[in-house]
Parts: C-alpha cells; sequence; structure tokens
C-alpha cells in the first residue's frame, strides 16, 4: 500500500473511551479500504484489548488517566497507545492465555497472539506499540 | 447491548446485538443471572448479531456458563460469526464452549 492512513483519539481513559475507538478503527477502514476483513478484525482486537487494560487498570483512588490513541494503516497496521498512568510492571514475553473456565487475565495475551510486535516502553508515560503485518491467517 | 430474551421448548434464548466486551459485561451477566433466577436452566446465548467479542466479553460469556452449570443447567453458543470463532481459538475456548448453528440446535435432543 502506497499511501498511509492515521486516526488519532485522545481523552481519559475509561470504557466509553474504548468504545469509541471501535468508531475509530471504522474510520481508518474508510481511509485504507484494502485492509483485508481479518486483519482489521485481528487488530481491532489488540487495540481494544491494550486499552481496556489501560482503563481498568488504573488505581481506584488514583486521579483519571489520559489516553493518546493513533492507528495507522499503511503497508501494514500499527498502533501506539500512550498514556500518563504510573509506570505498568507487566512481562509480555511471559504471557500465557488463562485457563479454559478463569473469567479473567486473557486480554494481552490474545493482543500478543495476534500482533507481530507488543511492547510497552516508559517515556514520562507508559507506550504501547502494536504492529501487525497483513495477510496473515490469524 | 440490546438483549432479547425469549423461551422456546424450555430452552432459554437470549439474542445479543452489539458488541460483547467490558464495557456491557456486567449487563450480560444481569442477563443470565435474572433468567436463572426465574427459572431457566437450559440456556442459549444466540450471537448472530455480534460482530465483536473481547477477552472481558469473553469472561462474561464464562461466568454465564458456570452459574447455568451451578444452577444445574448448561448454556450454549449459538450462530457466532467468524470474530467471536477466531477469538473462542485463539484463547482454546473453543474446547469448552461449542458453537451450535443456530438457538435451536443447541439443545437438541438434550
Amino acid at each position: 500500500m502506497e499511501t498511509e492512513a492515521t486516526v488519532r483519539r485522545r481523552g481519559e481513559a475509561d470504557l466509553s473511551f474504548v468504545e469509541g475507538l471501535h468508531e475509530a478503527l471504522a474510520e481508518l477502514w474508510v481511509d485504507a479500504p484494502r485492509v483485508p476483513l481479518a486483519d482489521r478484525e485481528m487488530f481491532a482486537l489488540a487495540v481494544i484489548e491494550v486499552a481496556t487494560n489501560i482503563a481498568t487498570h488504573t488505581p481506584a483512588a488514583s486521579r483519571p488517566v489520559r489516553l493518546d490513541v493513533a492507528l495507522t494503516a499503511g503497508s501494514d497496521l500499527r498502533a501506539v497507545l500512550t498514556d500518563d498512568a504510573p509506570r505498568v510492571d507487566v512481562d509480555l514475553g511471559a504471557l500465557s492465555m488463562a485457563d479454559a473456565l478463569s473469567e479473567s487475565g486473557r486480554g494481552l495475551a490474545l493482543a500478543a497472539a495476534v500482533c507481530d510486535e507488543l511492547s510497552v516502553d516508559w517515556d514520562g508515560g507508559n507506550v504501547w506499540r502494536l504492529r501487525r503485518s497483513l495477510g496473515q491467517a490469524a | 447491548m440490546k438483549i432479547e430474551q425469549r423461551v422456546v421448548e424450555a430452552v432459554t434464548v437470549l439474542e445479543l446485538s452489539d458488541r460483547l466486551t467490558a464495557a456491557v459485561a456486567a449487563q450480560l451477566r444481569a442477563a443470565v443471572d435474572d433468567a436463572i433466577a426465574a427459572g431457566a436452566d437450559r440456556i442459549v446465548l444466540d450471537l448472530a448479531q455480534v460482530p465483536f467479542i473481547d477477552s472481558s466479553g469473553l469472561g462474561a460469556v464464562i461466568g454465564a456458563l458456570k452459574a447455568a452449570r451451578t444452577a444445574g443447567g448448561d448454556l450454549r453458543l449459538a450462530s457466532a460469526g467468524d470474530q467471536v470463532r477466531q477469538v473462542l481459538r485463539l484463547t482454546n475456548l473453543d474446547r469448552v464452549l461449542r458453537v451450535y448453528d443456530d438457538a435451536g440446535a443447541a439443545f437438541d435432543g438434550d
């Protein structure tokens, strides 16, 4: 794909904001119509899982977390999610899928499963980077 | 999310419409808990109108499954689309939650 399309959202990291990312993704696909449906669905899953993780893992007593999301479609699919929350303590290299009857603990493992790259760095906030190359089966 | 309930031959079918995510997980659990409290033991979640599920939505489905089994019944899925089936595969839940072609087939013969 020769050109890149980017859609941005910025706001308070709550579940309403996360739901709004579905509309942001729909905007992205309008600008990048050649992205296959399976890639759209799995990239959306990864973005929503990371954003939900940010929205729901904020300590209850702390101030609201601001979240900046940039979604890009070009020769691959990329997302950068930057928050101003305390530094997250997660080992992305040691994620495993939760047991069958567990009701939680699958979000980041799912995101990692459908991305070629998933990373989080500290730069005054947490910077999550996701990348998925196009045309995969899963 | 819209949840419509109907009872067909002693099977309670909950038809869900819209994305099944963290924002609506509690709503689904409440609907299933209400159905169980009203005496339902065979429950089908009809997912034909659910275009997207995430791990939070799956968590609500697992919670509902456990509640139904605790009540001596069962919960089954019907009419799931490609995205839902793919997420079930990725989480290995396709071994626990078989997807039936339609709500009528979910408890056929049971």
